[in-house]
């Protein structure tokens, strides 16, 4: 095992990499995915630059350039998709990293292995859940009609009913709630795995100096906690251009009196696509998705490279 | 930093590599030449064709022969279906190609097409070069002109001139509504009546139930009646849904029946001084008084309150009796439909605008892809089906005996569970059609009644000033998508009722002029004119 890890020099200072082939070839099948779902598409691109012409082929019909861009533009959509998904993911990030840290400090404090175990568990089924199941119980709940809040919350605390399918001030936050409810297991699986790493020498050693509980979680958890936080935030700003399509479809069950909180670019351009039955103004959509977050994940990244050198992706 | 380049730089040339594949694969296309092989190739004589005097066709001699010694083409047949393929399928294009390989030498395979998905299917069939040689487009007016614009049909005008003898005949002055730009892209099928009326339908179970007399429901103070009727009896009950064809809502059911000339909210109509012109929907007195109706039996509770996210379809909450009534944009002159065993009967008000507008002759277009590797074969199947008792009826009640039986009074009924139940009368000529048994009941028992109902229905109905006009959206297809973005947004909502119209719907004018809806209705205008001036001079 050793022998990997201290990697031997050529005598021109190149490495040997035949020792490599068998890691190379462990990943084959990753990068051949990656290539086939990540790059090959890339070449489909151009479509969205093309007139769409049946008769020569998709590939093939004459150069438009920016023109199928342009209904995008048009109106403030592109404004709005792009405000909608950048905030919700900001909002999301922030919000999920504070209660999934503290979820699994709380967590880290059950003293009986196996409730712990239990409480994670139950804690991780909804990120397992589809976004069609979690649709109809939040219809469940927000139903106008038959609905756990109007029916029931509002109604013994004496306030009028709510239709909130086309109240649109509501959803960032029940959007928001949906979002946590669903990922939290996710979060705390990982917190809880960099917690349990913490040498319990460091808690005696705290305890010998009269630390109280709360110094304990403030000067022993969060420092050890801030590489995996710090990791957590860099693979959410990666994908901060895109969105979660069945939160902000399915859930606000496509209500159009919603569109202007809830349409994310992800939901646009499956709507262009539903909607307009064409494929370059969808592609469209599709590229300058793309385009932008392409320029967004070098911004964080720099960001980053600034705040602490050896966590940037390159 | 210099692996991480290379690696960039094989994925780049392998992207390359895949493209230079991609270019050359690419059939060439050459539509024409196929028809023109078979009409020099003909030898005069074309066998048994005509000889069974079934469907004399083709004996016109200013159209071609078919040429019977060719190996026979498989030609591949799309049309809409909704929910599964009706089972028998296999046995009605079975008894289907016993007619075609007799009377035009061609193998005929059916092919279902998801209704709700039809524009993605026939895009991606058309894009990945899947055969496909006759295509059915349903409601004609959402797909024709983005079909002819792309390029994904063909012009037929030849192959109609050709081999269209009986289709030409058959759909006579209706062709029009087909054409673009002056060529004729699409073929409409021959409906019976082709003006149907919106208004509403009332479930008669619940109606007899309750004591409401349907037919002297005649205004929109009668409907509210009759609701509250329910509302009182049935707390619990939707009163009213719209179903979900109808993007508008229940709106619709309200608002005098227009021309949009394809454009949503669109609508032409005739001046003071008599000239034609266009204009929006949503600025009429009228929309602002339906959208006021509509939110106060929101409000009353007629309407659920969630109806801008309804999960299920109208049709099937009144089937199971858990809804009233519902808005109806097919009423014809029977004035009732009976789903599952439901009776539903049907209601305009006076405003009701009995008017057949072009989208309405382009509910079924057919129209050959551009793929097609004989347009004149698709065209030849065609027009045997519009010249066949026998196509025509096969397709819409199957096979006699196994799927329909013949009632005294002349009308068919179908055998349940006999595997065949088709709606559309989407194949031939409906004139040639059998009629329903239930259909000659409505009109008292008897079939030449019913004729002269349909006559009547016919001869109360009038033309749009625009009919036959066909706008060419190319020009405008960037504010066209913007528009009709903004409008997703408010139409389901206003038009059900859900928000406050006074409020909303100047928000909606104002953003779908920012939108740039001037622009269309000046470019529908422009083209308006144009036609006007070619029609009448």
């Amino acid at each position: 095992m050793d022998t990997a890890v201290t990697v031997p020099k050529k005598k021109n200072g190149k490495y040997n990499l035949r020792r490599f082939i068998p890691f190379y070839l462990m990943a084959l099948p990753g990068l051949a995915y990656i290539f086939i779902n990540n790059y090959m598409p890339l070449y489909g691109m151009q479509i969205a630059f093309r007139k769409l012409d049946y008769s020569a082929g998709v590939f093939n019909g004459p150069w438009v350039w920016f023109d199928n861009f342009k209904f995008l533009f048009q109106t403030q959509e592109a404004w709005v998709m792009t405000r909608n998904t950048v905030l919700y993911n900001l909002l999301f990030i922030i919000v999920g990293t504070v209660v999934g840290m503290t979820v699994a400090v709380l967590f880290n404090e059950i003293r009986t292995r196996l409730a712990q175990r239990i409480y994670q568990s139950l804690a991780l089924i909804p990120y397992f859940m589809s976004m069609v199941i979690v649709s109809y119980l939040c219809f469940a709940f927000l139903s106008s009609d038959t609905g756990f809040i109007n029916n029931t919350v509002l109604k013994t605390l004496g306030i009028e009913p709510v239709s909130w399918y086309t109240t649109a001030k509501h959803w960032p936050i029940i959007l928001l709630i949906v979002s946590q409810w669903k990922g939290i297991g996710f979060s705390i699986l990982m917190y809880t795995a960099r917690l349990l790493t913490i040498s319990d020498e460091y808690y005696e050693a705290a305890t010998l100096d009269g630390a109280s509980k709360w110094q304990k979680v403030w000067h022993i958890m969060l420092p050890m906690l801030k590489p995996a936080i710090i990791l957590m935030v860099i693979l959410s700003l990666g994908c901060m251009f895109y969105s979660d399509f069945g939160l902000f479809y399915q859930i606000p069950m496509n209500s159009g009196a919603l569109y202007q909180v809830t349409t994310t670019i992800d939901v646009y351009a499956f709507r262009a696509l539903m909607g307009l039955g064409d494929i370059t103004m969808s592609s469209a959509v599709g590229v300058y998705q793309s385009a932008v977050g392409f320029i967004l994940i070098i911004i964080s990244n720099l960001i980053i490279r600034k705040v602490s050198k050896e966590n940037a992706l390159f | 930093m210099k692996r991480f380049l290379s690696i960039l730089l094989s994925v780049l040339l392998l992207t390359a590599l895949l493209s230079a594949c991609s270019d050359t694969s690419s059939p060439s296309n050459t539509p024409n030449q196929p028809n023109n092989n078979t009409s020099s190739t003909n030898s005069g004589d074309s066998g048994q064709s005509g000889g069974d005097g079934n469907d004399p066709e083709n004996t016109d001699s200013n159209y071609g022969k078919i040429d019977m010694d060719e190996a026979p083409y498989t030609l591949n047949v799309c049309f809409p279906a909704v929910g599964s393929v009706p089972q028998d399928l296999p046995l009605i294009q079975e008894k289907l190609n016993e007619i075609t390989m007799r009377e035009i030498n061609v193998k005929v395979e059916l092919e279902a097409v998801a209704l709700f998905s039809m524009a993605n299917i026939y895009s991606l069939k058309a894009s990945s070069r899947e055969k496909m040689d006759l295509i059915c487009m349903m409601p004609g007016a959402n797909h024709m002109v983005n079909f002819a614009n792309s390029n994904l049909i063909q012009p037929v005008d030849s192959y109609l001139a050709e081999w269209g003898s009986e289709l030409i005949e058959v759909t006579k002055k209706y062709l029009p509504t087909g054409q673009l730009r002056g060529l004729q892209y699409a073929i409409p099928a021959n409906g019976r009546y082709r003006s149907m009326a919106t208004g509403f339908g009332f479930s008669v179970p619940l109606a007899d139930k309750h004591g409401i007399n349907i037919d002297s429901i005649k205004t929109i103070a009668d409907i509210e009646a009759a609701f509250e009727v329910i509302k009182t009896n049935e707390p619990d009950m939707k009163v009213i849904v719209a179903p979900e064809t109808a993007g508008g809502g229940v709106i619709y059911s309200l608002y005098p029946k227009v021309d949009s000339a394809g454009i949503n909210g669109v609508e032409v109509y005739t001046d003071t001084d008599g000239s034609i012109k266009v204009r929006l929907s949503a600025e009429q007195p009228e929309y602002m008084e339906a959208a006021k109706t509509i939110r106060r039996w929101f409000e009353k509770g007629y309407i659920p309150k969630d109806v801008t996210i309804m999960l299920d379809g109208a049709t099937a909450l009144i089937e199971n009796g858990a809804a009233f009534a519902t808005s109806v944009a097919s009423i014809g002159p029977a004035g009732r439909s009976i789903n599952n065993g439901v009776e539903i009967r049907h209601m305009m008000l006076d405003n009701a605008n009995l008017m057949t507008t072009t989208a309405d002759c382009q509910l079924i277009l057919w129209g050959i892809p551009t793929t097609a590797e004989r347009p004149d074969k698709s065209m030849q199947f065609l027009n045997l089906a519009a010249g066949s008792e026998e196509i025509s009826n096969l397709f819409v009640f199957g096979i006699e005996g196994k799927h329909y039986e013949f009632a005294d009074n002349g009308g068919v009924n179908r055998i349940s569970g006999g595997g065949w139940e088709y709606y559309w009368m989407v194949l031939g000529d409906s004139f040639k059609l059998h009629m329903f048994d239930s259909d000659i009941a409505v009109a008292g028992g008897s079939l030449p009644n019913l004729v002269a109902m349909e006559a009547a229905w016919e001869a109360d109905t009038k033309e749009s000033p625009a009919f036959g006009f066909v706008f060419d959206p190319e020009s405008v297809a960037t504010e066209i998508a913007s528009t009709n973005a903004v409008g997703q947004e408010y139409t389901t909502a206003i038009g059900n009722g859900a928000v406050d119209p006074e409020t909303e719907i100047p928000k909606m004018v104002q953003r779908v002029y920012d939108a740039g809806m001037q622009k269309i209705l000046d470019e529908m205008q422009r083209q308006l004119d144009e036609w006007l001036a070619r029609k009448n001079g």
